[in-house]
């Protein structure tokens, strides 16, 4: 059984129900229309996106739905990420974004997962100077502020 | 554009902030206003405070000034080696975590202490209400004993702190004691080794961990100090997960901890059985011969002068169970140890100390007279608020709860009693079993001569359900028949060390039989006795190690199997266990087998030493579903 899913730029995606409901959002909306034909509508995400988003749903189709865990330390996992994963996130930073924010409204947790970690990966061990240039933020702080906000903090450097 | 940056949705941050150390967070919130707003709560929630590694780096005074400013983002403060009394001015009401150490670097003098113990028992106060997390690594000064009960009751304000360590240094028994009256305890032995002790349900569900406490080094005077007792422990588990069975406590130590357990109900080594009212002992590591009785030392108290005077004590054989009194464990009902042989005299001092026992199984060969009195002796009735030592700390028994008097003989409740291995025990303590233990459903002893049977009394027993015993024929006058006796106990035990020295069994036993009565006549009033056993379900004749020539009981006709009869609804097993054959005829199996429908099995090397007779008797029963093999656990 196939969904057809409307991109914001209303390009039409034909999916298979099983890929579709990797999305507990497209999940919940297709219980409550139940088996009507009708298209579904995401108006917060672009068709570049979608295909990104079908493509991983597509590749993980199979996976078993996870469950939350909360007993591990996260600082702990930020390392597995699957090699297919790591390629599929290899886009410019716009592209990452994007997807977390589809993922987050989408409600597709591995994939918001994949992405905050992949956000991670790229702030860690970074100076604020190469962090700055990696997300091409402006620095707004006076001198003096970036100062004290560097001495106050100091404890946490050595951790 | 109008949608929010991903980076500016807080729980996408968080998930981010969730991969990232502290030291990403720190390079985090330099880089910008935004990000600085963003990942700062991320950054203080826990705030991690050491001395500088590197001399140079003197931030301690702004990171003071820092905590301030942050501190309604702090939910967990990790002090570690640095003058607490700095930080920890500031929290009021939102403290989670609390971790304080001042091992190293801090000042340790009783002045200085004082006053930064007095402003971490504040901070502690303060935050009762939130703190779920409390860790002190602190060295509490063995002189200030009030200053530390004042510790303990500020720490019974925290009422939902659901895990506390203390990991002192020389925590002495005062504060042990202290402590312990006011709360349950969790005791962690630390270095890879676990003693864990609960604390009853009964009581608030509090999880107190004392790691590394150097409980081998209790001070004498006080482990056995009578009044110093904890109540709240019911359950010790001594374990020793990673190291290969390498328990740092000794077992001396252990059997000291157990004595001040009063309401001790359950006992276990190795094991993750959580059955109440255990002894148990199922895989014995200690290094050293007598580490089992070195236990039993510290347990039962009786040592005056160490430990080394009280193994050769045992070794000869010397002291008396009347030594000694003192701890008991009215609500202990069950031991179970197995492989290590302890002297009688510690047996029947541990035993002196149960007042209601159900099952017993000792599989110990030097289990002798002195224990097995302990079974049937007559002890004063139980009162709970009779031991000044123990008045109201001792808790009500749920299952004894009607009545204020405990049994008074350990024989009134046993139900369960395994002397198998034990070739000691005389022969008239297993007849006094089998005639004065009403309730017991499972018995198993060596070797017994029933030639005196007609002039003793009946067997109470009548509900037992598995028998096994060696019923054998010995006149226990004939000095044959002692040495006979003495041989079998000497074979029996001659990888073991015991003070008795057996005669030597060159001269060759011949058991006489006995010229009273007939051996039919003997037989028949066994089978009588036996045929009121109603509910027996398996029945076994085990006798390895009687000499030669002694007669073992015959379950033929004419012997006696014919009064039987009553066994059919119940009988499932009958096994013959000893080197001879049965000689059951065909008239024999016949009769079983139309009066035992219940039968499930009969083994027996040989039930018929003629070979042609036996595969005779072996198809029948075969034909007839009986297994001749193990089917099950008998």
């Amino acid at each position: 059984m196939t969904v057809i899913l409307v991109s914001s730029d209303n390009q039409d995606f034909k999916v298979d129900k099983e890929v579709a409901e990797r999305s507990i959002l497209i999940k919940n909306m297709l219980e409550d229309v139940g088996e009507s034909d009708s298209p579904i509508p995401l108006p917060n995400v672009t068709a570049a996106v979608l295909t990104k988003v079908i493509e991983y749903c597509e590749h993980h189709r199979n996976d078993p739905i996870q469950v939350p865990e909360e007993t591990d330390d996260p600082r702990k996992r930020s390392n597995d990420i699957e090699e297919w994963d790591m390629k599929f996130m290899q886009v410019d930073q716009e592209m990452l974004f994007e997807i977390i924010l589809a993922a987050n409204y989408l409600d597709i947790k591995p994939l918001l997962d994949v992405g905050c970690k992949t956000v991670a990966n790229i702030i860690k061990g970074k100076t604020p100077e190469e962090i700055r240039k990696a997300f091409n933020i402006v620095n707004d702080f006076t001198p003096e502020e970036e100062a004290q906000i560097k001495k106050e903090n100091e404890w946490a450097e050595d951790r | 554009m109008s949608r929010p940056h991903a980076l500016e949705l807080p729980e996408i941050l968080s998930l981010i902030s969730q991969h990232l150390t502290h030291k990403d967070l720190y390079a985090c919130v330099q880089v910008s206003r935004s990000f600085h707003l963003a990942f700062s709560p991320h950054l203080w929630s826990t705030v991690l405070v050491q001395p500088p590694r590197y001399p140079k780096r003197c931030f301690q005074f702004s990171s003071q000034q820092a905590i301030t400013r942050y501190k309604h983002l702090i939910q967990g403060l990790h002090l570690l080696d640095v003058f607490p009394h700095n930080y920890l001015t500031a929290f009021e009401y939102t403290l989670q975590e609390l971790h304080v150490s001042t091992l190293h670097n801090v000042l340790y003098d009783t002045g200085v202490f004082k006053g930064t113990l007095r402003q971490i028992l504040k901070t502690i106060s303060m935050n009762a209400n939130s703190l779920r997390y409390l860790k002190l690594t602190v060295i509490i000064p063995d002189q200030s004993v009030d200053k530390n009960k004042e510790v303990w009751e500020t720490l019974t304000h925290c009422r939902d702190v659901k895990t506390l360590e203390i990991a002192s240094l020389s925590l002495s028994l005062h504060e042990v004691r202290h402590f312990w009256e006011i709360c349950g305890i969790d005791y962690g032995g630390g270095n890879g080794t676990e003693h864990s002790l609960h604390s009853t349900a009964s009581l608030p569900q509090r999880s107190v961990a004392l790691k590394n406490c150097p409980m081998d080094e209790w001070p004498d005077d006080l482990c056995d100090d009578e009044s110093f007792t904890l109540p709240f422990i019911t359950s010790l588990r001594f374990t020793s997960q990673g190291l290969r069975n390498r328990v740092r406590m000794s077992s001396y130590t252990q059997g000291r901890l157990m004595r001040r357990c009063i309401n001790l109900r359950s006992v276990q080594w190795f094991s993750g059985d959580e059955r109440a009212n255990v002894l148990r002992a199922e895989r014995w590591n200690h290094q050293g011969k007598g580490t089992a009785d070195w236990f039993f030392a510290g347990l039962l108290g009786d040592i005056s002068e160490g430990p080394e005077r009280y193994w050769k004590a045992v070794e000869n054989m010397e002291g008396d169970v009347d030594s000694a009194t003192g701890a008991w464990w009215p609500y202990l009902d069950t031991i179970d140890f197995a492989f290590k042989p302890i002297s009688d005299v510690t047996c029947a001092r541990l035993l002196r100390r149960l007042y209601r026992l159900e099952t017993l199984r000792w599989k110990n060969p030097l289990l002798n007279r002195l224990s097995m009195e302990e079974l049937f002796r007559e002890r004063a009735p139980f009162q709970s608020t009779q031991d000044p030592a123990r008045p109201s700390l001792l808790l009500s028994p749920p299952r004894l709860a009607a009545t204020t008097s405990l049994p008074q003989r350990l024989c009134t409740t046993l139900k369960n009693l395994d002397l198998s291995g034990c070739h000691h025990v005389p022969s008239d303590d297993i007849h006094r079993v089998l005639e004065s233990c009403p309730v017991l459903e499972e018995f198993r002893a060596e070797v017994v001569n029933m030639s005196n049977i007609l002039r003793r009394p009946e067997w109470v027993c009548r509900g037992i359900r598995i028998l096994s015993i060696g019923i054998t024929f010995v006149d226990p006058s004939s000095s044959a028949a002692v040495t006979a006796a003495t041989a079998a106990a000497a074979a029996a035990s001659s990888t073991t060390t015991t003070s008795t020295t057996p005669d030597p069994p060159s001269t060759s036993a011949t058991a006489t039989i006995p010229t009273t009565a007939t051996i039919k006549e003997l037989e028949w009033a066994v089978f009588t006795r036996l045929s009121q056993l109603y509910r027996i379900k398996s029945f076994v004749l085990a006798a390895w190690h009687v000499p030669t020539d002694a007669q073992i009981l015959q379950m033929k006709l004419g012997y006696g199997l014919e009064l039987l009869s009553g066994w059919g609804g119940s009988i499932e097993t009958l096994l013959f266990s000893y080197p001879k054959a049965q000689n059951m005829v065909m008239d024999d199996i016949q009769w079983i087998l139309d009066h035992w429908p219940t039968l499930k099995a009969i083994i027996g090397r040989l039930l018929n030493a003629d070979e042609d007779i036996d595969k005779e008797i072996k198809k029948a029963l075969t034909n007839r579903g009986v297994k001749l093999e193990y089917p099950y656990v008998v």
